[in-house]
């Protein structure tokens, strides 16, 4: 069996859901090219892009200037100005919250990822006790709540003075996050043919040797999946970071864009726009590049691999 | 890539009859690996001690009444009574089953609607569409609040603006501000997101369902409606289960919106328990009553969470 056999098998054996190898493997049918309607795809087409209009309002109003917002809402931003990016670079002190959410989103996904990659291995493998056990029990923190933990962390982060507090919450996001990636890891590896590591070990392989040689090698697609997704999870938190961050040196960006929003005091509109469109952007960008992986792995996550 | 190469060596070597492949296993099965279970140590200790434990906690601390600074009293179920004659309370609660009830069937069948015509195949540009429809599940709520008080605002807010523009100004409303439209202003902001994620997953199931089904029925005259209600329909109810539960039990815990767009108002009009729990425990530094909301969070949602891990985990039983 040549490499491209071994990608194939695997890609057969993971959940393929954005459609595109799928679809890609039906065009090949003839008939398929003949039924595309020009009027249906149209429609669909316009369909969506209202459905995104929110978007594309704050995109055109964060080029816009107070002026034109008020006097013309709808028209595009020509010419574009950039003023509303300077100010909000500026007077939020961006570099420090997307450094800090940066240190949160990076830092806790790669220690989810370091942690839960081996158990899912082996639980997926039935090598513990009561793998089945260990995993349903991993999977209740996926149901839980963050109202029913925050508060005993939010007393423990205020006895121990707030040491680190950012250092703190990247481990509890590396924890928080176990369930999900468990999910979709012990759904890939239960995909990968056993008699793959189990020669392996009758060739005198140990299991750390096992996962590290046979097993990694394998599972890029899987583990750029779960550190994307968890990376944007974590960028998106909430109210974790508001409740147990409460010194604004250590804010991430959820928390420390939210001064920019519109009230009776201050009314601005091109700077919201532009504010929250910088402090999504890491993860638009994730997305587009990462598309396929994102999508698949949620939805892995969501139904079990 | 070094790594796929020698795998597929050892893929050639280990193809044997399956009678072997099976015994084998078995074999393998009584074998417990020690160094799977020292992997599992840090991870199980980091788990328990960072959300099992505090469940506990939180499940101990609403029979207590404390601010975090005085010893904690034993009150028994008094939290729990406590909600029954406190009106903001009342209305949190109301205000949550009235959002589940919305999240649990809006965004589902808008997901749905979406997943049935995105793989239509007289649609095309069918995966880039796909890829827009789901782009906002990947924002935080909290950008999301932002944008959406840009679209909401009374006075020059885009919705009003465009209602104006066609002539509907008649129906321009002050979204955030009017008590019996703001719980439903924020709910649309959480169905606009959630329905990418729910048309994500009906996608991985509808593309499940072979395609030969759709042309038989075609053959049989059935039109695009009918082939909805009796192919596709009927397949997805597996994934629609696995959906409302997930939609259920992420929109009982919701606080972000609520907290970036209204902090509750007016006079309460949209709080959710997920934000009157956190107003109560940090705010009020009622810690006591706050650990108590959050059980009657956990509580909404246990029987859709129970749903939900049991599918997710009996899913593989199937496969393996």
């Amino acid at each position: 069996m040549t490499r491209s056999g071994v990608v194939s098998e695997i890609r057969s054996v993971v959940p393929e859901t954005t459609g595109v190898v799928l679809r890609g493997k039906q065009a090949s049918r003839p008939r398929a090219r003949r039924r595309y309607s020009i009027t249906a795809s149209v429609a669909a087409g316009i369909v969506v892009l209202l459905w995104l209009y929110p978007f594309w309002l704050s995109l055109q109003t964060s080029f816009k200037s107070d002026a034109d917002i008020r006097e013309s809402p709808f028209s595009l931003p020509l010419p574009p100005t950039f003023g509303a990016y300077v100010r909000a670079w500026t007077t939020l002190d961006m570099p420090t919250l997307l450094g800090n959410s940066l240190v949160l989103a990076a830092g806790g996904a790669l220690i989810n990822v370091a942690v839960t990659f081996p158990i899912a291995f082996f639980i997926a493998r039935r090598r513990v006790p009561f793998a089945d056990a260990v995993f349903v029990f991993f999977l209740v923190g996926l149901m839980v709540p963050q109202q029913m933990v925050i508060l005993p962390l939010y007393r423990i982060a205020e006895s121990i003075g707030l040491a680190g507090p950012l250092l703190g919450l990247v481990l509890i996001h590396g924890v928080y996050g176990i369930p999900f990636s468990l999910l979709i890891f012990r759904g890939f590896f239960a995909g990968i043919p056993r008699s793959l590591d189990e020669s392996a070990r009758l060739d005198g392989c140990s299991d750390t040797g096992v996962l590290l040689r046979i097993i990694a090698p394998l599972s890029g697609p899987a583990v750029a999946t779960v550190l994307v997704l968890q990376f944007i999870n974590i960028w998106n938190e909430f109210l974790f970071a508001v409740v147990l961050l409460n010194n604004s040196p250590n804010w991430p960006v959820t928390v420390g864009v939210l001064p920019v929003q519109l009230s009776q005091y201050f009314v601005s509109w091109n700077l919201p726009a532009a504010a929250l469109l910088v402090a999504q952007l890491p993860t638009l960008v994730l997305y587009v590049v990462a598309q396929r992986w994102v999508v698949r792995g949620l939805t892995a996550g969501a139904v079990g691999g | 890539m070094a790594g796929s190469v020698n795998g597929s060596r050892r893929l050639r070597l280990v193809r044997r009859p399956s009678a072997r492949v099976s015994l084998a296993k078995r074999a393998w099965k009584a074998q417990w690996s020690w160094q799977g279970m020292l992997y599992l140590i840090v991870p199980t200790i980091a788990y328990i001690a960072l959300i099992i434990v505090p469940i506990v906690m939180t499940a101990r601390l609403s029979l207590y009444k404390t601010n975090g600074f005085k010893t904690p009293e034993w009150v028994g179920f008094d939290n729990y009574t406590r909600m029954v004659g406190d009106r903001a309370f009342r209305k949190a609660f109301v205000n949550t089953l009235i959002w589940t009830a919305i999240t649990m069937t809006v965004p589902v069948a808008i997901g749905l609607v979406y997943a049935a015509v995105l793989n239509s195949p007289m649609v095309r540009g069918r995966a880039l569409l796909r890829a827009l429809i789901f782009l906002p599940s990947t924002m935080s709520l909290v950008t999301l609040g932002i944008m959406f008080s840009l679209v909401y605002n009374s006075s020059f807010g885009a919705l009003n603006g465009a209602l104006n523009k066609i002539g509907l100004g008649f129906l321009t409303q002050d979204w955030l501000g009017d008590p019996n439209l703001v719980l439903y202003s924020l709910v649309a902001v959480f169905a606009w997101q959630f329905s990418g994620l729910c048309m994500a997953l009906f996608n991985a199931s509808i593309q499940q369902i072979p395609e030969e089904l759709y042309e038989a029925a075609q053959v049989d005259g059935a039109n695009g409606l009918q082939r909805f209600f009796h192919i596709t329909l009927p397949r997805v109810r597996p994934a629609m289960v696995v959906v409302i539960a997930l939609t259920v039990v992420q929109s009982l815990r919701s606080f972000d919106l609520v907290y970036v767009m209204t902090k509750g108002g007016p006079d309460n009009a949209s709080a959710l328990l997920g934000f009157f729990m956190y107003v109560q425990t940090f705010v009020n530094r009622n810690q006591g009553y706050g650990a108590a909301i959050a059980v009657v969070i956990l509580l909404l949602s246990l029987v859709f969470a129970i749903v939900y891990v049991r599918r997710v985990a009996t899913r593989e039983a199937f496969d393996e």
